[in-house]
């Protein structure tokens, strides 16, 4: 067994966080992991393709392979489970995205998105329709079920788009650039209605807040931005820390974020996730192991579970009801 | 007598040894002005390599971006921005960034980041120190983000024909960073200064489409 030094860092009585190690899945050294919203489904990308679990109790769903044995680090650039966590949308450089069924394991359906690699998806809400970003430098929103774009816009000019987000009314969806500047569109109308340009340096992750008059996004600059929708402006920062910010992702009643890092030199060296209080700005759980790289989170009124790797295991943790008061007013 | 150098066989050198060119303070001159010569030759537009994770708006305006405490071979990085008519563009902005010594970034403040204004025949240039490789990327780089009136923004990196990655032969190698796009974009270098001062010059003009 890995030996394995946990640190925690919280603001509250620690013993309330409870966390501990659920499950080790053997597995060859991984690339990505991913985790289903409902937290049912892992998925996780190396070299030989991906693979879909069960998570509770452990059951392997499937070993997928790309039809043209294209499944691997290379190749994958993105994914998203549909927030039911029936569908697995994988996006690839060749400009498609695979929509696998994550009971049966097999490739549903394939839509043929861009002419150049996408960079990144989402889904909306409601499942029904899919957000992606291209190094072609355009925004599309497809209709999942009819499988043909709703509309497709101009993102940002010269930089490459990392992450794309639906708001919670799935009126919304914001993506963040290279560029350093942050984009906001109409979802029925393809109309761009904000852009933010006081990060000075590229974020990799958003999040809306429960509302959906906020985004907080995250990156090169190490801190987390919360920005204004209806002024559009920047209102403050947040959860500075030593390493880039990854990923974001809101608590199920909205008082909390959580931010996955990465190192900014060496992706190959682990870096720490962090629970951040929003409204005082406070960490409230550090998870940090070393040589061990934190994939997605899946967060829930029945706990956080988080998903880490190293070479030859996949790890899940659970974090049962860390206190969440609910978006600060 | 000592034996100097044509400036045939000065290219011939040049390019057995990947671009690299090593120069005595009495041959500096001549060696920038074949750096020059082969830079006529330019693509327009230039190619365009990604802008990265790590660029940063508001770079103070200076050329110089080194402090004397850096550590790593200096670097003198000089060149042109033109039209595709071949016209000067006379005020256009040069935003450029690169790694330190040891391939990291400067992700809090501004070192090795700098903003330059084209002068009135289109001529830019900095100092710096090359960069340093790191663990993400295969070649050493510098970033670049141009802007001229009337011009598509131009985005960019420079690379250099000495980097260990292309093995002496760019022209052969420069794919083995998948990120470089054209060899146009890996100039060669000239060694000068004296030899307890060394540094590295280096000559990139850059051509940008219209709008």
């Amino acid at each position: 067994m890995l030996a394995i030094a946990l640190l925690l860092v919280a603001s509250g009585p620690l013993g309330t966080h409870s966390l501990h190690e659920e499950q080790v899945i053997r597995s060859e050294k991984l690339n990505f992991v991913l985790i289903s919203d409902d937290g049912r489904y892992i998925a996780a990308l190396g070299p030989g393709g991906f693979k879909l679990w069960e998570r509770d109790p452990v059951h392997l769903i499937g070993a997928f392979r790309d039809p043209a044995g294209r499944a691997n680090a290379g190749w994958f650039t993105s994914w998203a489970f549909s927030p039911d966590g029936k569908t697995l949308a994988v996006s690839d450089v060749e400009g498609t995205v695979g929509l696998y069924d994550a009971q049966r394991g097999d490739l549903a359906r394939r839509l043929t998105v861009s002419e150049s690699s996408v960079s990144s998806l989402a889904f909306s809400p409601d499942g029904r329709l899919l957000g992606t970003t291209s190094a072609d430098h355009l925004v599309r929103v497809w209709d999942v079920v009819a499988g043909r774009p709703l509309w497709v816009s101009p993102g940002a000019q010269i930089g490459f788009m990392r992450d794309v987000a639906f708001s919670p009314d799935g009126g919304k969806i914001a993506a963040v650039a290279d560029d350093a500047n942050v984009y906001v569109w109409d979802v029925f109308t393809g109309n761009l209605s904000n852009t933010f340009e006081d990060t000075l340096m590229a974020s990799f992750g958003l999040a809306f807040t429960k509302d959906g008059k906020h985004l907080m996004v995250g990156g090169a600059s190490s801190e987390i931005f919360l920005l204004n929708l209806p002024t559009g402006t920047l209102e403050r920062t947040f959860g500075r820390e030593r390493n880039v910010v990854a990923s974001l992702k809101l608590s199920p009643r909205g008082g909390m974020v959580v931010s996955r890092y990465r190192n900014p030199i060496d992706t190959a060296k682990a870096a720490p996730i962090i629970v951040w209080d929003i409204a005082s700005g406070k960490a409230k759980l550090k998870l940090e192991i070393p040589n061990t790289h934190f994939g997605a989170v899946s967060w829930n009124e029945s706990g956080m579970v988080v998903t880490s790797w190293y070479d030859g295991g996949l790890h899940v943790w659970t974090v049962p009801r860390l206190s969440d008061g609910g978006q600060p007013r | 007598m000592a034996h100097y150098l044509s400036r045939r066989e000065v290219l011939q050198i040049s390019t057995a040894l990947g671009g690299l060119t090593l120069t005595t303070s009495r041959s500096t001159e001549a060696a920038i002005d074949l750096a020059q010569e082969a830079q006529k030759q330019i693509s327009c537009p230039t190619p365009t390599a990604v802008l990265g994770p790590f660029y940063k708006k508001l770079a103070p305006k200076r050329h110089v971006l080194r402090a004397t405490s850096d550590p790593g071979l200096r670097l003198s990085v000089n060149g042109r921005i033109f039209g595709a008519r071949g016209e000067a563009l006379d005020g256009a902005t040069i935003e450029v960034w690169h790694a330190d010594h040891f391939g990291r970034y400067d992700l809090d403040g501004y070192r090795f980041r700098g903003t330059l204004i084209a002068t009135a025949d289109g001529k830019y240039g900095f100092e710096s120190i090359v960069p340093g490789h790191y663990p993400d990327r295969v070649a050493q780089h510098v970033h670049y983000l141009v802007n001229a009136r009337g011009h598509k923004p131009l985005v960019t990196q420079l690379y250099f024909a000495t980097d260990q990655v292309f093995e002496g032969n760019p022209g052969k190698n420069f794919r083995r960073d998948p990120l470089v796009p054209s060899v146009d974009v890996v100039r060669p270098v000239v060694l000068t200064g004296d030899p307890n001062k060394v540094w590295a010059a280096v000559v990139f003009d850059l051509c940008l489409e219209p709008l």
